[in-house]
């Protein structure tokens, strides 16, 4: 704590000292050497300080530099050019194209650009263009086949919904593979299952990525778990997310409007019955609308992009609108402090039907055989069906409301040419309010209850508050000494989040009323967690010759949830990299137009998970029983317990060919996760709840290869294609001796954790056919693993005249499996499907829980998530508009499928507040809707 | 300059002293400690409460896994356990696992309260709230001795036998007893011991002062759906799983009774949304099916017949529910799979099937019976295995959906991996992990609730008499304790 404030104070101490020096404005434009077109955001660094301005819009920039000074202009994509300033005050500079990723600045943590080539893990990237051209709504589609190195996979078309997004596969059994989110430095709810006290609505669970706020963002960086993310400590080994949103830039007043309409359609290729989009789905209306402005002064300027979305749904019944805002100002204090900060907020408001694991489910049941063959159904019993499952939805009513702020604050203070502070401090808080009304009509619409039912009227209300605050603040230096360059980087970094819960059920409403009062009886209850983790972190960065690169560092890592005899936890990093192509030798072998790049870098760190909030300590607790208080055993506690420590060594190369124009990386990547968080079930002689704690083991390694290339790069085509291959093999190395133990699932074929196996594994009987026709049935037998080994995305976009952009983007994964649960309800029913289950084995079983193998299948696919094209118009109206273009995308048009149900969809979700999910249960969830979208963008 | 360096030491201050006012890292724990529970007043009490809770999660864990298990339900279809219907008990199914932790748990909480909890009670510690803490450790015991051959009394201890547990359970109503010696539930689990222990003077004798306290004593396991959290095998699950399996919809299908117990189903049934409908735990019934199982054992037909003549009279002051159950089917996916009419004689008899969908139905709400006054006449004609057989229908009649017809035909749960692993004392592949079943239930294990249908005739046998399978085996130490 003590350490905190005392940096703290010296940092606000600077802040309050002055200085000045004699300044000189210089302003200008930059452009594409090739097209001539103007680059937007492109870093303008004057050379030997931390002076740095961006082009906005239409390339142009304004800076205040010393005398003598240059002038250094980067951006993603080019090549960067240094320019000296001399007696010009206006500039005009045109830049390279260049396809290394080698000179990319990025910010990877804490929140001081570093360029690329000093840092030996990697980073992928998605740039303001890419975003740009997207029509996504929510972060998971916005990434979704844009990040080479990590997969996304939608688990439901139901609104708010979360999707799966894992990289280098399952570290841990506690929680799921979301990384962690920050915007600007800020860290933000990622909340990505249903919240402990959610309403499961039958297994479309509720995600706090659905609503992280979408305006204004420039660039997204995505680093996995590792060296990487160890200076993040916490729980970064799922890797982290950072996004940065747009800054003003001075000089310039800008407009820009933005409309998007388009239909969405449900998808029918995954559909058991044709019937079924018959009796739900109806073409929806989605339109969206986008204002944004920005202008100011160089010294002061300010950034603003509001938007309203709307959508009703691909069926009868969902709907869903969004309200999204942020500003972000900037200020140059002072010739030493530079303030920049936003606030945004952002408002979810849908409805959802019953999914999956309910019997109110009317797709699960309708795609489940709850009716028979509906195809085969006379028309007339068939219209009776459609308008028993169309009342059913009239009478749904089962609402969510999510209201979100999100604010952030840097501070950047250069205390002298080579010693800068920085300081991100900011707050994320979201409340959700999920709402079901259960009627009794509904109900009775059900058949849940006779007809002429009165007293089973329910409400359910379940609200979230969720706070979290970060701060980081650090000092970074910079020295050179000969051939030797040194980046010294000291800081310290806090988060606390506090979720609060409560959740009302009401009983006995009277139909018609959407108030808890008119009940005869309420329960509550509440959900409290509050967690304070807190570091110290040192990074020293040498670099030799500009092209050898060693990279040291350390965090020691504190948490209010560990254990009372834990302290702090050091967690180490090691890494060095070596630009082999710049040495001599290599210029003198390779050409530029043949081996351009070569870069070697290898490093070893560790990242850990922390553990759930006051599982350390031995509980007891005190539920309600008819009426009154009851004491009951709760946790055991364990004082030993502390986070689990992923450590992960990598090796890998970054290359590129003829000038750059095919690149890519391979990397090889081993972690093993030690004191795994593990909740093995506690032995029932004991009567106790299971207790957390540091028994595991788990190993995860692979491959992440990616590969790009610009095959056509002519002043009128330009073609490029890039597409990633990862590998991932996931192993419970050690369960610490305790039984293996489900993660998910049902009793007949569960997700399971087990010694030799993949995490998660499906467990289930597993009949096999013998020579003489008998059936051998082996329970609890590996099934399957619902993480496919093989994942990685394909992409490709082709320009014309800088005017017509044309995008195609998928992924695909390979060697999973997922169990079709639908077919066994309707194989309850009957009608299941054809040559699944042998007739031997139907015949022999002694129940369908002996013929769970059957129903797990390969969840190979092929996935086309978007087709867009783009049109640069120009300025119209004899420059009334300006920048106006328009576009048409489609989103998620194509699937090739090895399974009879769609990969992605996991009706069964991330059911636990945080806590493991690998998916891999189709079960009667309808999957992301297909949309068709135009685009109209223009300024003023 | 000046200016800014004052203003250094301010901010330098103000943050101090900021830190001091809204400490980030304080975290506030909500939940209780021991001693918020051990040493404050009126504890005891909240921690009865707790007991008569865990009883209520401990019957959901046992009783519906048993009834599926028995012959009396079929699982037709529920994603309730499959496995145990065919008489396949493994060490790795879970739900075995979780009955066994549901004793545990019981017994655990029954001891804290004997000994941390009751004696620490700075209010006083009542022989009353001491006799319900002995009174639930007994029910642990007796579970134990009733549904497993052996399971540990200890965490991580040793195997203890059935007869040890068994006589566990006699020593803890005894104590319960010795603190109130008006507790007719510690009377008639003591005689439900002793009964299992074969040891029929003992058990005549507490069935005889159960009655002479109380001739129509019932001792309920109370379910509250207002507070209930998790799902159905969970720890918090205080709905009425029984009920849920039973008659609800919500889990697909219902499981499906026995054609011969049909007028029987459902015992329990949604009264409200918020309140769900009491099981009976312990009752007077079960002192007639003792002494009248006694006096069969010492070839005492009359004494018998007297016996259950007078528990047909209990029987007949017993209340019914009636409510509307037509939401209820039989084989709703298979039509016609199942007798659904009163239409329907099953084994050639009448009445023993209700029309679910023409109205209200009236079914027992603690115990109801086909037998009559007549048939145990001429069981008694019929010597000593008629007698037997009767008693045993009748057993499986009064005591349906209380988990109770396991232990009658001789099954018992196994030791669970879970379990198994993590005690030194047993271990993989150790004899208690493996389910050895009597052979007269493995030789009809697929079979045990089979039965012939003809919709058409409205006729339905039953395939086999498990109760006169029993008795055929009556000397087999897996049934009839008393033989």
């Amino acid at each position: 704590m003590k350490s905190n404030a005392t940096l703290f104070s010296v940092l606000l101490l600077m802040l309050f000292s002055f200085a000045g020096y004699a300044q000189t404005s210089v302003s200008g434009i930059v452009k594409s050497a090739e097209t001539g077109e103007p680059l937007p955001s492109v870093m303008v660094t004057e050379v030997g300080t931390d002076n740095v301005v961006a082009t906005n819009f239409d390339g142009a920039f304004e800076i205040s530099v010393g005398s003598n000074a240059s002038l250094e202009f980067k951006v993603f994509g080019s090549e960067p050019k240094t320019v000296a300033v001399g007696n010009n005050d206006f500039l005009v500079v045109e830049l390279e194209v260049n396809s290394s990723t080698i000179d990319e600045v990025v910010v990877t943590g804490q929140g001081i650009g570093i360029n690329k080539r000093r840092i030996s893990t990697t980073i992928s990237s998605i740039d303001a263009a890419d975003i740009e051209r997207s029509p996504a709504v929510q972060l998971d589609q916005l990434i979704q086949s844009k990040l080479p190195n990590a997969q996304i996979r939608l688990s439901s078309g139901q609104p708010g919904t979360a999707s799966i997004i894992r990289s280098r596969g399952p570290v841990s059994a506690l929680i799921n593979t979301t990384p962690v989110i920050f915007i600007d430095g800020v860290r933000v709810d990622n909340l990505n299952s249903n919240p402990e006290l959610g309403i499961s609505s039958g297994g479309a669970q509720s995600s706090a990525i659905a609503d992280i706020p979408m305006e204004s963002i420039e660039r997204i960086e995505y680093i996995p778990g590792g060296a990487a993310t160890t200076l993040y400590g916490a729980d970064a080994a799922n890797g982290v997310l950072q996004i940065f949103t747009k800054r003003g830039s001075g000089g310039q007043n800008t407009v820009n409007f933005e409309a998007q309409i388009g239909s969405i359609q449900g998808t029918t290729d995954f559909l058991k019955f044709d019937r079924t989009a018959d009796a739900l789905f109806e073409p929806g209306l989605m339109q969206q609308y986008r204002i944004g402005f920005g202008g100011g002064t160089r010294n002061f300027n300010y950034q603003f992009s509001g938007s309203i979305y709307e959508d009703d749904g691909f069926n009868d019944l969902n709907t869903q609108v969004r309200r999204n805002l942020r500003l972000s100002v900037f200020s140059q204090v002072n010739t030493r402090l530079s303030y920049s900060g936003s606030v945004a907020y952002s408002n979810l408001e849908f409805n959802r039907d019953y999914n999956a694991n309910t019997s109110y489910a009317r797709f699960g049941n309708l795609e489940g055989g709850q009716f028979g063959d509906i195809d085969a159904m006379d028309d007339s019993t068939f219209n009776a069906l459609v308008d028993q499952i169309r009342l059913e939805g009239e009478l749904t009513n089962f609402t969510e409301n999510i209201n979100r702020f999100q604010f952030s604050n840097n501070f950047k203070y250069n205390i002298t040419s080579n010693l800068v502070a920085a300081l991100d401090l900011g707050l994320d808080y979201r409340n959700s309010t999920q709402r079901e009304v259960g009627t009794n009509a509904m109900q009775i619409a059900k058949g849940f209850f006779p007809v002429g039912t009165t007293d089973q009227g329910y409400i359910i209300d379940s609200d979230r508050n969720f706070a979290v605050l970060s701060g980081n603040l650090n000092i970074q230096h910079t020295a050179e000494a000969g051939d030797f360059s040194f980046l010294t980087l000291v800081g310290g970094q806090f988060f606390r989040q506090q979720d609060v819960q409560q959740a009302i059920t009401a009983l006995q409403v009277v139909d018609g009323s959407v108030s808890i009062n008119n009940s005869s009886s309420q329960q509550a209850e509440d959900f409290y967690s509050v967690l304070t983790s807190y570091g110290m972190y040192v990074n020293e960065n040498i670099g030799f010759r500009d092209r050898f690169f060693l990279d040291v560092g350390l965090r020691l890592d504190g948490n209010s949830a560990f254990g009372e005899s834990v302290g702090l936890i050091p967690l180490p990093k090691v890494g060095a990299s070596y630009i082999v192509s710049e040495e001599s030798f290599w210029k003198n072998t390779f050409s530029q137009s043949s081996w351009s790049t070569l870069k070697l870098r290898a490093n070893y760190g560790q990242a850990s998970v922390f553990p759930t909030a006051f599982a350390n300590l031995l509980t007891f607790a005190a539920p309600a029983y008819l009426g009154s208080s009851s004491f009951d055993f709760d946790n055991p506690g364990d004082d030993e317990l502390r986070s689990e420590i992923t450590s992960t060594w990598e090796v890998g190369a970054d290359v590129g060919f003829f000038k750059n124009r095919v690149y890519g990386g391979i990397t090889y990547y081993n972690t093993t996760t030690n004191g795994a968080l593990f909740t093995p079930p506690a032995n029932p002689s004991s009567g106790q709840r299971s207790q957390l704690q540091n028994v595991g083991e788990i190993s995860n390694k692979g491959w992440e290869i990616s590969l790009g290339a610009e095959v056509i790069r002519t002043e009128k085509h330009r073609l490029s294609v890039n597409a990633s291959y990862n590998y991932n093999e996931n192993v419970v190395v050690s369960t610490g001796g305790t039984p293996e133990f489900a993660v998910g699932g049902f009793t007949f074929l569960g997700a399971f954790v087990k010694e030799g196996q993949p995490l998660g594994y499906l467990r289930g009987t597993q009949g096999t056919i013998n020579g003489d026709g008998t059936v051998t049935f082996t329970q609890n037998a590996f099934l399957g693993t619902t993480f496919a080994p093989t994942f990685g995305t394909f992409s490709m976009s082709y320009t014309y005249d800088n005017k017509l952009t044309v995008s195609v983007a998928g992924d695909y994964q390979q060697g999973g499996q997922g169990v079709n649960v639908d077919d066994v309800l309707r194989f309850f029913g009957g009608v299941n499907d054809e040559g699944r289950l042998p007739a031997e084995a139907v015949a022999e079983a002694g129940s369908f829980f002996d013929l769970a193998g059957y129903w797990v299948e390969d969840a190979n696919y092929v996935k086309i998530r978007n087709i867009s094209a783009t049109y640069q118009l120009g300025d119209l109206f004899d420059g009334t508009l300006t920048r106006a273009s328009v576009g048409v995308s489609l989103i998620n048009p194509l699937n090739f499928v090895s399974s009879s149900f769609d990969p992605d969809v996991t009706g069964a979700g991330i059911a636990d507040q945080g806590g493991f999910g690998g998916g891999g249960f189709a079960f009667g969830t309808q999957s992301a809707p297909r949309m068709y979208v135009l685009t109209l963008k223009f300024g003023l | 300059m000046k200016l800014a360096y004052k203003s250094g030491l301010f901010a330098i201050a103000l943050a101090l002293a900021s830190c001091e006012a809204a400490d980030p890292f304080e975290t506030v724990n909500p939940n209780i400690g021991e001693s918020d529970v051990i040493g404050v007043a009126n504890s005891s009490l909240a921690w009865k409460a707790g007991l008569d809770r865990q009883m209520a999660i401990t019957f959901n864990q046992i009783a519906v896994l048993s009834e599926i298990a028995s012959d009396n339900y079929d699982n037709t279809n529920t994603f309730f356990n499959q496995f145990v219907d065919d008489f396949n008990i493994q060490w790795q199914d879970n739900d075995v696992n979780v009955a066994h932790r549901g004793i545990g748990r019981l017994r655990e909480k029954a001891l804290f309260g004997l000994n941390e909890v009751g004696p620490n009670d700075p209010a006083g510690y009542s022989d009353a709230t001491r006799a319900e803490y002995n009174f639930y450790l007994g029910i642990a015991y007796l579970y134990a001795g009733e549904y497993y051959n052996a399971l540990p009394q200890e965490n991580k201890g040793p195997l203890v036998s059935k007869s040890d547990n068994l006589n566990a359970a006699v020593n803890a109503f005894t104590a319960a007893l010795a603190a109130d010696p008006s507790h007719v539930g510690a009377m008639l689990g003591r005689a439900r011991a002793y009964y299992r222990l074969g040891d029929d003077v003992n058990a005549v004798s507490d069935a005889n002062a159960a009655l002479a306290a109380d001739d129509d004593y019932v001792r309920f396991v109370q379910f509250d759906p207002v507070n209930s959290s998790g799902n159905n095998n969970g720890f918090d699950y205080t709905k009425n799983n029984m009920q849920l399996a039973l008659q609800e919809r919500g889990g697909f299908d219902d499981l499906q009774p026995l054609p011969t117990l049909d007028f029987l189903d459902p015992k329990v049934y949604s009264i409200s949304g918020s309140q769900d409908s009491d099981i009976p735990l312990l009752k007077a019934e079960e002192a007639h099916l003792i002494i009248a199982e006694a006096a069969i054992a010492n070839n005492n037909l009359p004494g018998a017949a007297t016996a259950m003549n007078n528990l047909l009279a209990l029987i007949a002051t017993r209340p019914s529910n009636t409510f509307d159950d037509s939401t209820e089917d039989r084989s709703q996916r298979d039509p016609g799979g199942r007798p659904d009419t009163s239409a329907v004689t099953v084994n050639g008899r009448a009445g023993l099937v209700l029309d679910r969908k023409a109205g209200p139905v009236t079914v027992p709400a603690i115990s109801g019976t086909s037998a009559d006054a007549a048939e145990i006449t001429a069981a008694v004609t019929a010597g000593e295995d008629a007698m037997l057989t009767l008693l045993y229908r009748m057993r499986q009649e009064i005591f349906i959906a209380e988990g109770r017809r396991f232990a009658d035909i001789g099954l018992s749960y196994v030791i669970s991996e879970v379990e198994a692993l993590q005690n030194e004392n047993i271990g993989a592949g150790h004899p208690s992990t493996i389910s050895s079943l009597p052979a007269f239930l493995t030789a009809i294990a697929t079979e045990a609730d089979e039965f012939d249908y003809d919709a058409a005739a409205f006729t339905c046998t039953v395939t086999h008499d498990l109760n006169a399978i029993i008795v055929a085996n009556k000397a087999d130490d897996a049934v009839c304790p008393f033989h």
